[in-house]
């Protein structure tokens, strides 16, 4: 990925997680990474006793819907670090996955936020991994 | 937390119990463990819409469900609502305190609503057997399931009726039918009957006679001369059903989803009529989940084959075990199920290519040997087993304008009720045998021996006709019929002269024309 784009990436996530704040959501972690893996969760943050798990996708202009921007073996990733960060907690909490993305550049940009975007995607017997 | 639901699956034509056991724990994962198809894994899906749409939670929880037995492979959609309460149950959104005693099964539809599944009849059978105390089963398929008694059977029509009921907050009564009332009250009105069918006696009393000994019967007719339109009258002349056959009947039709919607126990014999181009594994029955086949939709019916020779060879030289077994082992590497598959078997055909030989007033116009190559289609093992070969010569002129009414189905029903019954008795001691067409010839030398002058009879037309040995066995058996229906205790030469009758093909000089 060229520098530029991952710079935008960067600022994406950052204004992403303020924006959340803005909305009363509190941030427990960014780029969080459960130890001995390769995944990443963009952001986490809490309200009401629910986790939401934030996957930032940023754009250059108007193209993909939010959803289409995580495919299925994101899904997948994704949801598996939602189950270890859950599960290392000492407290039962609901969860959710958000899809937040944003269109443009960082003075000029458009924030969608999708809540509750999917569930953990059906796991086992197909003899598919992570 | 833990939770077992129960569930039914189909193996064959029965049922076998299936647990869904669900366990819900802190974390965010689903899997679906068991020898699960893809229809079952798809349920993932259907479920979390379904629950969303009634207005349900999803519990996001790290939820593990397992389909006991796991060496089986689970098929269908039958799991969805079972699975969704064990979802439910396992998360303590639903608490149902006596989950034990029910059985669930039904299909969700994405707006919650609970879909009719196939295989209901076995199922109803098997909770029963196992001592469920309430079924839970599809609306559409409450009246097909109620017809097992002893055990209370509610319809349900969506997921969130499903919960009310099992948490008991349900005015939902238990569909009650009583099967034997309902049964015994089934008219037997068809939409045809025998009094339509103007001449061809004989042909009728060929009919009689196969139905009262449940022989196999060929047709040979030339076009138009009426062969498929009095095959479909058979059924008004067969004996009714009893409770078991229906059933069994009902049971294989439930599992190959035959049944029409809202239908209980089907009371009337089944008559199928698959066309020549029907596939082997279509006929017997097979393919990848199995399936019950023709043979066995006709099972304690008619299986009608028009057009006989037109069938391929390999397709009619399956039939030769299940005419013989009366049951069909379909092995794959797979799996092995059994179907029963005790049919009377009907077929009809034209006497030669053109259709004409034979013919009172139309010329034949088949070469040489034509006839007889197109008879060498059916293959000997297969006529073997025909009991009955009946000439149809088209309707005369003045049989055709005579307008009163020919004799009814139920007179000659009430004297093939009589002929069976005598056999029933005859047979209560040999098992497996009912009717005279299952004789071997053991049984031929006890019960249908023919008094002297019957056996004389025999000796002197089998010697004028030029007849095979195979014959004999043919005719006795068919002699011994006529003689039930005559209500004689000794097979005797008028009897034996109207077997040989209906043995066209047997006559030495059968298709040589020339």
């Amino acid at each position: 990925m060229a520098p530029k784009n991952q710079v935008w990436g960067k600022e994406a996530e950052r204004i992403a997680a303020e924006w959340l704040m803005a909305e009363g959501y509190t941030i427990r972690d960014t780029n969080w990474k459960p130890p001995h893996t390769h995944l990443e969760v963009d952001i986490i943050a809490e309200r009401d006793a629910t986790l939401i798990f934030v996957e930032v996708k940023a754009r250059d202009a108007e193209g993909q819907d939010p959803i289409e921007a995580v495919d299925e073996k994101k899904m997948r990733r994704l949801a598996r670090a939602a189950d270890i960060y859950l599960r290392s907690q000492p407290l039962d909490y609901e969860y959710r996955f958000d899809i937040i993305t944003l269109e443009g550049n960082a003075s000029d940009y458009k924030l969608d936020h999708l809540p509750d975007a999917f569930l953990p995607p059906l796991h086992g017997g197909s003899g598919r991994k992570n | 937390m833990l939770s077992k639901v129960y569930s039914a699956a189909i193996r064959g034509i029965d049922a076998f119990v299936v647990t869904i056991e669900t366990v819900s724990e802190r974390g965010a994962a689903f899997s679906i463990v068991g020898m699960a198809d893809t229809a079952v894994r798809e349920s993932y899906q259907r479920i979390t819409t379904a629950l969303t749409q009634s207005g349900i939670k999803f519990p996001h929880r790290r939820t593990i469900i397992n389909l006991s037995p796991a060496d089986v492979k689970k098929e269908g959609a039958a799991f969805d609502l079972p699975m969704a309460i064990g979802i439910l149950t396992s998360n303590e959104a639903l608490a149902c305190p006596d989950l034990a005693g029910y059985m669930i099964v039904g299909e969700l539809s994405l707006d919650g609503s609970v879909l009719p599944v196939r295989g209901i009849l076995p199922i109803a059978i098997k909770a029963r057997e196992r001592g469920f105390r309430r079924l839970v089963v599809p609306r559409a398929n409450v009246t097909e399931a109620a017809v097992v008694n002893n055990i209370e059977v509610f319809g349900v029509s969506s997921i969130s009726e499903t919960v009310d009921l099992l948490s008991g907050n349900s005015e939902l009564e238990p569909t009650v039918i009583n099967t034997r009332e309902k049964f015994a009250e089934a008219s037997l009105e068809m939409d045809c009957d025998f009094s339509e069918v103007k001449g061809q006696e004989s042909v009728k009393r060929a009919f009689e006679v196969a139905c009262a000994g449940g022989h196999n019967i060929l047709l040979m007719g030339s076009p138009g001369s009426g062969k498929s339109m009095m095959a479909k009258r058979l059924p008004t002349i067969l004996p009714p059903l009893s409770l078991h056959e229906a059933l069994e009947t009902t049971k294989i039709h439930s599992v190959a989803g035959k049944l029409p919607r809202g239908s209980t126990l089907m009371t009337r014999r089944p008559f199928r009529t698959p066309h020549h181009t029907v596939s082997p594994v279509a006929l017997v029955g097979g393919g990848s989940n199995p399936q019950p086949g023709e043979i066995s939709l006709a099972h304690n019916g008619i299986l009608f084959l028009d057009e006989f020779p037109e069938f391929p060879r390999q397709v009619l030289e399956v039939l030769r075990q299940p005419l013989e077994d009366r049951v069909i082992n379909v092995s794959r590497a797979k799996y092995s199920v059994t179907y029963p598959a005790g049919f009377m078997l009907v077929a009809s055909m034209n006497p030669c290519p053109c259709g004409y030989y034979g013919h009172p007033t139309k010329a034949c116009t088949c070469l040489p040997g034509a006839v007889s190559r197109y008879m060498s289609r059916i293959s000997g093992p297969l006529l073997d087993r025909i009991d009955l070969q009946v000439e149809i010569q088209p309707v005369a002129f003045d049989d055709m304008a005579d307008r009163s009414p020919a004799e009814s189905s139920a007179e000659i029903r009430a004297r093939v009720v009589r002929a069976r019954q005598i056999q029933q008795e005859r047979y209560a001691e040999e098992k497996g045998i009912y009717c005279n067409a299952q004789m071997n010839s053991r049984l031929l030398h006890k019960y249908a021996w023919p008094d002297a002058a019957g056996l004389n009879k025999l000796k002197e037309r089998m010697t004028k006709l030029n007849m095979s040995a195979r014959a004999f066995d043919r005719i006795l058996r068919v002699a011994r019929t006529i003689a039930d229906l005559d209500g004689s205790e000794s097979v005797k030469s008028a009897h034996i002269a109207e077997a040989i009758g209906y043995r066209a093909l047997d006559r030495g000089n059968y298709g040589n024309v020339f």
